[in-house]
């Protein structure tokens, strides 16, 4: 198409999302060189200088260090073991696998942090009380740096399972075969064909789960305060909230620190995925790859998936609804039973609080994913049709941004907000989620604009349909599907959205999250148990109402070709 | 509507280098022919194509419609008139039918991008189906159609606004041998019967001999050679061209004679009579192309022998039973020949055989020979 048709929205856009990712990082920066919030004074170099002399902060730094890449590699060995299981091998229960990525999305992390607490807490953790009463052991303490990476790494888990599945299910099982025909058994033929091939896609799997870590705040917070295990994001979180003057200044030097670290992470994934996308080949029709037969290890292969499968979804659910409807954490069992009662419930549901914190995250969710995807749309039509500096701009801009850390840069927007009329509105959460969930209604939209042959727009050209008759009438109704699967994963994400909310939220605009967060911290188990299954079934019933959706929608017109 | 090429250039930057897609072309398409662009894949004639539909910008250059500068360099100014106001028809290889729309809607398209009244829409997409053979396929929705009519669809589509021009790029290419056939010999009746300027892009040169007018021959983003599918077949003027439209022979050739309009040219296989390309001077060295058609077996069982000129002997090699014929490679010296004869025709591998080269079909053209 000629240049001059899209380049206004291309301008257009490279200066909105570029207003959107880039404002945050510049103010975190200049914030960090200014003596405090509100008032940027003269530039000095103090904070920098207290921040990185506390001697506190080495061991933050190397819990951060075993907390990320720990989680990373015990997740990603996991992802790599049940890719493998679910594309190669005859395992039995694969739909499980299938759905795992998706059912875990929704629950929200603090949720998922807080349902470990409330089982393997040392003092009256469901099975920690049942090891010691009933089996005669010792208890399991969540709250230590080991327990926090065996939660992060059930966290990252889908992650990794998604970028590892990827490349697996696009590998060509010929070049296995070769390598058997070839006289090589099973093991050579794992060591020197599979893994040297997957092992781009591995490596961008850690790297992504590292930067997933690196952000990650709920369960640091849940599992690590009370233990007094901190990592980054955790150390920034108290220099912002306690003591007399929140210190943002210090917050954002080491902020800037974390930023760039995750910045530089983000890149060596790109790296890593491209690697992984040079070996990618398209099998052909009727193309079925012949699966290991894992003989009498079927079975209990099959247990262990399903194990993955309960610890991710079913435990945390059942634990959090069993404790919203117990009068204090108590283990099950007959007792139990006759205390059921319904208190935890009538008191959140009645908790005006709540009604205004429900009102701003469904209007959160459902505003802020509906002009992220317009956005997304347009910005990924861009980035996929032209070939030009601006839509480079703009894939630059979205990319770099998918490595940003949600608490690091909503004290950038603290700084960008401060002295506008934003500052302490919904408005500013808003732009704060748009801004950092951006890359995620950007990638279903991307890979849509691929699937759509140009032709398809070649075609409206040439019979007289300008630039936006044809992106209405041809581009657009194509991209639904997609549209419709980004809208939900945003708006799935903005429900459960703690990381900026915990920063940016004040009085007025306390979304669901901050009330859990605020309960967590109060020790009101029954309370965050309900507001988690409150949050769960509200990303439920969105999500299944956008699939059911997107499916009628893809079926209308269903490519046969 | 005449369509008029003139000097267009065009080059695609790639990561692995830039690609000199179109060198200096400059064409004239005559008003209401079907005029053919061949070439192997990467000759520029589909960046040709699509530089004439708008769907690219070539370098520089100027391409007229009828009257209209559709894209000009000249004077350091450039005029681009984008595709949507090009009035022009094209079926692309994909027939990109929009999936989400009935093949009512699919062909209404442009009608309703031009403002045609409702009532009136209705009466040409009919007419458009009807013309392809489709009536009665309004509701259908575009998924629900084979390939074929898909490729009809998208026909009914490009000419349902009566456009000046239409563009075909490889529009066969999609179907499957035999419907490819019969859908040849379909759309040059609708070719015909339409008399819009098309021009029409291939490199299956059965598709190019049997649809045009004229064929465009294409090659590195040059013209090789054009003219009518006779023209191109039985006198072309470059190897290229012998070798890419048909089977032939070739060997290096020196011209010895000059005799009304023949030559005699010493070859490897002895001295061949044949029709030279261009005018020749006695000494000048060149290539001699023989058409595998015009290769025949003499001697026991063939044409009888009148006289020694363009007769060889040579030992069958391999014989190929192909069903239609049967394919030889006699060895001749240090040269292969090919030829094919009819199947009933029985040769063993390891005989002796006599061929003739029949000079109407020897052409000696004056590039030199080299592989």
């Amino acid at each position: 198409m000629h240049r001059s048709r899209t380049w206004f929205l291309t301008t257009s856009l490279v200066v909105v999302v570029g207003a959107l990712t880039l404002a945050p990082a510049l103010m975190l920066i200049v914030g960090s060189f200014s003596e405090g919030l509100g008032a940027f004074g003269t530039f000095t170099l103090e904070k920098y200088r207290r921040v990185y002399t506390d001697p506190r902060l080495y061991d933050v730094v190397w819990n951060t260090v075993i907390f990320t890449v720990g989680s990373a590699l015990i997740a990603t060995a996991m992802a790599f073991g049940l890719a493998y299981l679910n594309f190669r091998t005859d395992v039995p229960f694969r739909g499980v696998l299938h759905l795992m990525p998706i059912v875990s999305m929704m629950i929200p992390h603090l949720a998922f942090a807080t349902a470990w607490a409330l089982l393997l807490n040392p003092n009256n953790g469901i099975i920690n009380v049942f090891l010691r009463d009933t089996l005669g052991l010792g208890a399991i303490n969540i709250y230590t740096l080991g327990g926090m990476v065996f939660v992060e790494s059930l966290l990252d888990l889908p992650v990794a399972y998604l970028v590892i599945a990827a490349a697996m299910s696009s590998f060509d099982t010929a070049l296995e075969e070769a390598s058997w025909i070839s006289g090589g058994s099973t093991r050579r033929t794992m060591r020197k064909i599979v893994l040297p091939m997957l092992l781009p896609a591995i490596l961008a799997a850690v790297t992504l789960a590292i930067i997933r870590s690196l952000s990650a705040f709920a369960v640091p917070s849940v599992l690590g305060m009370p233990g007094r295990v901190e990592v980054l994001t955790t150390y920034v979180y108290r220099l912002v909230t306690t003591g007399f003057v929140p210190d943002y200044g210090r917050a954002a030097a080491v902020g800037v620190s974390v930023l760039a670290t995750a910045v530089v992470l983000v890149f060596i994934y790109r790296y890593y995925t491209r690697a992984s996308e040079r070996f990618v080949t398209i099998a052909g029709r009727g193309y079925r790859p012949r699966r290991v037969s894992l003989g009498p290890w079927r079975w209990p292969l099959g247990a262990l998936t399903l194990l993955v499968g309960f610890l991710l979804i079913v435990l945390p659910v059942l634990a959090l609804g069993y404790v919203s409807l117990m009068p204090y954490v108590i283990a099950p069992g007959r007792e139990a039973l006759s205390m059921v009662t319904l208190n935890h419930w009538k008191t959140v549901l009645g908790d005006p609080l709540l009604a205004r914190a429900l009102r701003n995250s469904v209007f959160l969710a459902v505003s802020g994913a509906t002009l992220g995807i317009l956005l997304s749309t347009l910005a990924s039509y861009i980035i996929v049709r032209e070939r030009n500096t601006g839509s480079a701009i703009l894939e630059t801009l979205v990319f770099t941004s998918f490595a940003f850390p949600g608490l690091i840069i909503g004290i950038g927007f603290m700084w960008a907000f401060v002295r506008t009329s934003l500052y302490a509105t919904i408005w500013a959460l808003l732009v704060g989620y748009i801004a950092t969930y951006l890359p995620l209604g950007i990638r279903p939209l991307t890979s849509t604009f691929i699937q759509i042959g140009k032709d398809l727009e070649d075609a409206s050209y040439i019979s007289g349909a300008g630039f936006w008759r044809t992106f209405r009438r041809v581009v657009a109704p194509l991209a639904l599907p997609g549209m419709v699967s980004g809208w939900t994963l945003m708006a799935v994400m903005f429900v459960r959205e703690l990381d900026l909310s915990v920063i940016l939220a004040r009085p007025g605009t306390e979304v669901l999250s901050v009330l859990m967060y605020r309960a967590v911290h109060d020790a009101l188990w029954g309370r965050v148990a309900a507001l988690g299954m409150i949050m769960i079934t509200i990303s439920t019933t969105l999500t299944l109402i956008s699939n059911w959706l997107a499916k009628r929608l893809s079926a209308r017109w269903a490519a046969t070709a | 509507m005449e369509i008029r090429i003139e000097n267009v250039s065009k080059t695609f930057h790639t990561a692995s280098g830039t690609v000199a897609a179109l060198k200096n072309v400059s064409l004239v398409v005559p008003s209401g022919s079907v005029t053919t662009l061949l070439g192997p894949s990467g000759c520029g004639k589909t960046t040709l194509l699509r530089c004439i539909a708008g769907l690219e910008t070539p370098d520089s250059g100027t391409i007229a419609i009828g009257d209209t500068v559709v894209f000009s360099t000249a004077g350091g100014k450039t005029t681009f008139v984008t595709p949507d106001k090009r009035g022009i028809g094209m079926v692309f290889q994909t027939y990109a039918i929009w999936p989400h729309m009935t093949v009512f809607e699919n062909v209404a398209y442009p009608l309703e991008a031009q403002g045609v009244p409702r009532a009136e829409i209705a009466a040409r997409v009919a007419e458009a189906l009807a013309f392809v053979q489709l009536a009665g396929f309004e509701k259908r929705p575009a998924t629900a159609l084979s390939g074929g009519q898909q490729q009809r669809v998208s026909l009914a589509r490009a000419i349902v606004s009566r456009p000046r021009v239409i563009l075909f790029d490889e529009p066969l290419s999609n179907l499957d041998a035999k419907l490819r056939e019969e859908t040849r010999a379909h759309l040059r009746q609708l070719l015909k019967h339409l008399g819009i300027t098309s021009v029409y892009v291939t490199h299956d040169r059965y598709e190019a001999l049997a649809l045009s007018d004229e064929i465009v021959v294409m090659k590195d983003g040059e013209i090789v050679e054009r003219g009518t599918p006779e023209d191109v077949y039985f006198r072309a003027c470059r190897r290229f061209t012998v070798d890419f439209i048909g089977k032939a022979n070739f060997f290096p050739g020196t011209v010895r004679e000059v005799r009304n309009g023949a030559v005699v040219a010493d070859t490897p296989i002895g001295p061949l009579q044949c029709q030279p390309a261009e005018a020749v001077t006695v000494g000048q060295r060149g290539t001699v192309a023989v058409r595998i058609e015009f290769v025949e077996l003499s001697g026991p069982g063939g044409a009888e022998a009148a006289s020694p000129l363009n007769r060889v002997h040579g030992r069958v090699e391999t014989a190929l039973f192909l069903g239609e014929y049967r394919e030889l490679h006699v060895r001749v010296g240090d040269v292969t020949i090919l030829l094919r004869v009819h199947p009933a025709q029985s040769v063993r591998e390891g005989e002796q055989v006599e061929l003739y080269l029949r000079p109407e079909g020897c052409r000696f053209l004056t590039e030199a020979s080299g592989e």
